[in-house]
């Protein structure tokens, strides 16, 4: 019921959002010299961000914003576009995170964005926070200030994507293309005695799931964070339903930035293990870690699913922060790296 | 320098048309979110059973369209959970004017009136509600019939015994 008529907001989201970006885009040297980051390549996500929020390909969009942002973390309207693009997507965790960054950021556009933020707060079940918030919303919405405003956005020009740079100065900007060796092909002829069974035999010697399992391909996550764990949503619990873990992020190592607040989905075994649950495995708060604990959390993609974030390969992706695993962390966020 | 009138005047009267119409879907918008966010409101207070500030909401809702019949019917649901069966019967009615032809607004009247025990009332809004209302229609109409001849014997014994007397 709630979901109901969310069409015609969602296109005004959209043009603020659009006008917003357009403004940033204009200023887009100031903001840059402000953030220091690479501008060709900074145009080219936000100019594709936008072209996905077009042709509602949020997903990408979302991707491209995130982007933006790992670039240009102190410009707010790369948050309002990843917010509008959650909006869509109905990942309000995301949203929220987005408003209230816009707000740390313009503390201005508090009473703007009190609303969506209030809403996004709302699904997310905070709904002591989401009250002030969204009668905030209401009050601004009547305001003069707010009438002010959507006549600044109506009489501005529409938004013209940004031109795409010249392919030579994104050539230029791009990291040199990989050096591909070509495939071996097969030693032994597939029409020998041996035939595939042998290749497909060797092939099983090795265990490609395992390989992923290193610290290496850790560090290849979209996010690497250290975070306390503060405890568990209790419920149905099994070996292969694993509770959602409540995680406070203390520091981001890898990745853009996200809540503090961290849903995390605590598999209590490697992805990649087909091995049955352990005989007489069953669920009880000993198998969680002590409250307060700080765990290096290596996630897998920076966001959620289900409203919970997947850690690196199951439970492979959460390493105690205790100060070996830190120095070999460090080390290896060091290696990878373009410093 | 001499423009001509005409291409002018339809390009002025183009322009005016993109701009009110442009105009009219931000008015929509806006009044979209902010019944988006009245609704959030009020799941927020039904939650935290706050009555009275659930019912400011709705009320506050109502108020933004009027002649939306979908929220007096809920409105009005709310109300008679709660027990204010007289205020949840003006929210009906009105939903039921706006809208006669939804058999669930008039139906919810009748239900409302039958919890008053108007139940001849009722009847009518049963009626009206058609087939989806069909069971409860012969349910109050035959309790209906069975109370006017309980009426009936109450009124033909009283008289008998006068007579007696």
């Amino acid at each position: 019921m709630v979901n109901d008529r969310k069409l015609p907001g969602m296109k005004n989201r959209l043009k603020l959002g659009m006008a917003l970006l357009a403004f940033g885009v204009a200023f887009a040297p100031a903001v840059l010299a402000q953030d220091e980051g690479p501008s060709v390549t900074l145009m080219k996500y936000v100019g594709k961000a936008q072209d996905a929020m077009k042709v509602g390909r949020y997903q990408e969009a979302r991707d491209e914003y995130r982007k933006a942002i790992g670039l240009a973390p102190k410009t707010p309207e790369y948050y309002i576009g990843l917010s509008d693009a959650c909006y869509q997507m109905k990942e309000f965790d995301q949203v929220a995170f987005a408003l209230q960054k816009v707000i740390e950021l313009n503390p201005a556009m508090k009473d703007e964005c009190a609303g969506e933020y209030g809403e996004a707060l709302f699904h997310l079940g905070r709904y002591d926070e989401a009250v002030p918030l969204l009668k905030a919303g209401l009050r601004y919405i009547d305001s003069p200030a707010a009438k002010a405003r959507r006549t600044a956005i109506a009489a501005a020009p529409v938004h013209v994507a940004p031109a795409a740079p010249p392919e030579s100065i994104i050539r230029a900007t791009a990291a040199p293309p990989e050096k591909k060796e070509a495939i071996p092909l097969a030693s032994i002829d597939p029409a020998s005695s041996a035939g595939w069974h042998s290749i497909a035999h060797k092939h099983q010697e090795v265990d490609i799931n395992k390989a992923n399992q290193t610290l290496a391909g850790a560090i290849r996550s979209e996010g690497v964070v250290i975070a306390e764990y503060q405890g568990y949503e209790k419920g149905d619990i099994n070996f292969f339903h694993p509770p959602k873990a409540k995680f406070r992020i203390t520091k981001i190592l890898k990745g853009p930035p996200l809540n503090k607040d961290l849903p995390v989905r605590y598999e209590f075994k490697e992805r990649s293990s087909k091995e049955p649950a352990p005989a007489g495995w069953k669920f009880s708060d000993d198998k969680m870690p002590a409250k307060g604990s700080s765990w290096i959390i290596f996630l897998e993609w920076c966001a959620p699913r289900d409203g919970m974030f997947d850690t690196y390969e199951g439970s492979f992706g959460r390493l105690p922060a205790n100060d070996e695993n830190l120095n070999q962390v460090y080390a290896e966020l060091e290696k990878h790296s373009n410093r | 320098m001499n423009f001509p009138a005409r291409p002018l005047s339809i390009g002025l009267a183009l322009a005016l048309c993109v701009s009110s119409l442009s105009c009219g879907t931000a008015a929509f918008a806006q009044n979209s979110k902010k019944i988006e966010w009245h609704r959030c409101l009020i799941t927020i207070y039904k939650s935290k059973n706050q009555v009275p500030q659930a019912c400011e909401e709705y009320a506050a809702l109502v108020n933004l369209d009027p002649k939306d019949a979908q929220i007096r019917f809920e409105y009005g649901a709310y109300l008679h959970k709660m027990g204010r069966v007289k205020e949840a019967i003006v929210q009906y009615k009105k939903a039921a004017d706006t809208n006669p032809g939804n058999p669930d607004y008039q139906g919810a009247v009748g239900d409302a009136l039958v919890s008053l025990k108007d139940y001849s009332g009722a009847l009518a809004y049963y009626q009206k509600a058609g087939p989806k209302f069909a069971g409860k229609l012969s349910t109050t109409s035959a309790y209906v019939n069975q109370l006017r001849q309980i009426n009936q014997y109450n009124a033909d014994l009283k008289k008998r015994q006068a007579e007696d007397d």
